[in-house]
């Protein structure tokens, strides 16, 4: 079964920090359509955070603008606590070239920038629910494991 | 005129607040027939229901590129982010 590890290997406290991160490749190719292959999107890989506390998958509005992104939905976000926040959704190819995975994903626009470090996408459980994820806070691994 | 070829008619979609509207107008028909599923609206008319997002956006996709169209899942709650992103998004807004 297709496996990767996400994030560095530097262990429990790295870990747990930093938290859990996937490269993913994403972007919109209006000629791509179907549910095998890869897209014509930028080969740039970008570090998401998995977030088991996040329902939907988000991506930072600036770079949504600059891959441009169809917007699909408008969206209300909440949190636990907290005012509702307005955003729109966009649908993107989104590939994850260590599993060789395509996927037609939306993704709710967030200023995300500089506020998860370097990450500038949030994979939520609506991804997740794709994958068995095996976290090892004692080890500091994580990894992802696809059923095929 | 002679030599003079007309211009193809450009036909514009709806947007994608006017495809909302349209939605919103149908709303009681849409929750009734197509609970969670994803609905996709084009120029204001109701097109087909799908079990997964994935398929409705293939469609979407194979037919009308980069749209515009509305994708909506049939009866969807509020979604859930961290608070953490939520508040720094307030406090940015500020």
């Amino acid at each position: 079964m297709p496996r990767v590890r996400c994030g560095l290997p530097n262990g429990r406290d790295y870990l747990a920090r930093i938290g859990p991160r996937l490269d993913v490749q994403v972007g919109f190719d209006p000629r791509f359509h179907q549910p095998v292959g890869r897209p014509n999107i930028p080969d740039d890989r970008r570090v998401a955070l998995i977030d088991t506390g996040a329902s939907t998958s988000c991506i930072d509005e600036d770079l949504a603008a600059s891959l441009g992104l169809p917007s699909h939905e408008r969206d209300s976000l909440t949190g636990v606590i907290g005012e509702p926040y307005d955003a729109r959704r966009f649908t993107a190819h989104l590939y994850l070239p260590d599993l060789a995975q395509v996927y037609y994903w939306a993704f709710s626009g967030l200023p995300l920038k500089g506020r998860l470090r370097d990450c500038h996408l949030l994979i939520g459980r609506d991804l997740l629910a794709y994958y068995r994820l095996e976290y090892d806070g004692p080890a500091g691994t994580v990894y992802l494991e696809s059923n095929g | 005129m002679p030599g003079v070829m007309p211009m193809a008619e450009v036909v514009e979609l709806a947007t994608l607040d006017e495809n909302i509207e349209a939605y919103e107008r149908r709303r009681d028909e849409m929750e009734a027939k197509y609970r969670d599923q994803w609905v996709v609206f084009v120029d204001e008319e109701f097109i087909e229901a799908f079990d997964d997002f994935q398929e409705a956006a293939m469609m979407a996709i194979r037919r009308w590129g980069k749209g515009p169209y509305l994708i909506r899942l049939v009866g969807e709650e509020p979604r859930m982010i961290p608070m953490s992103l939520i508040s720094r998004s307030v406090d940015a807004a500020r």
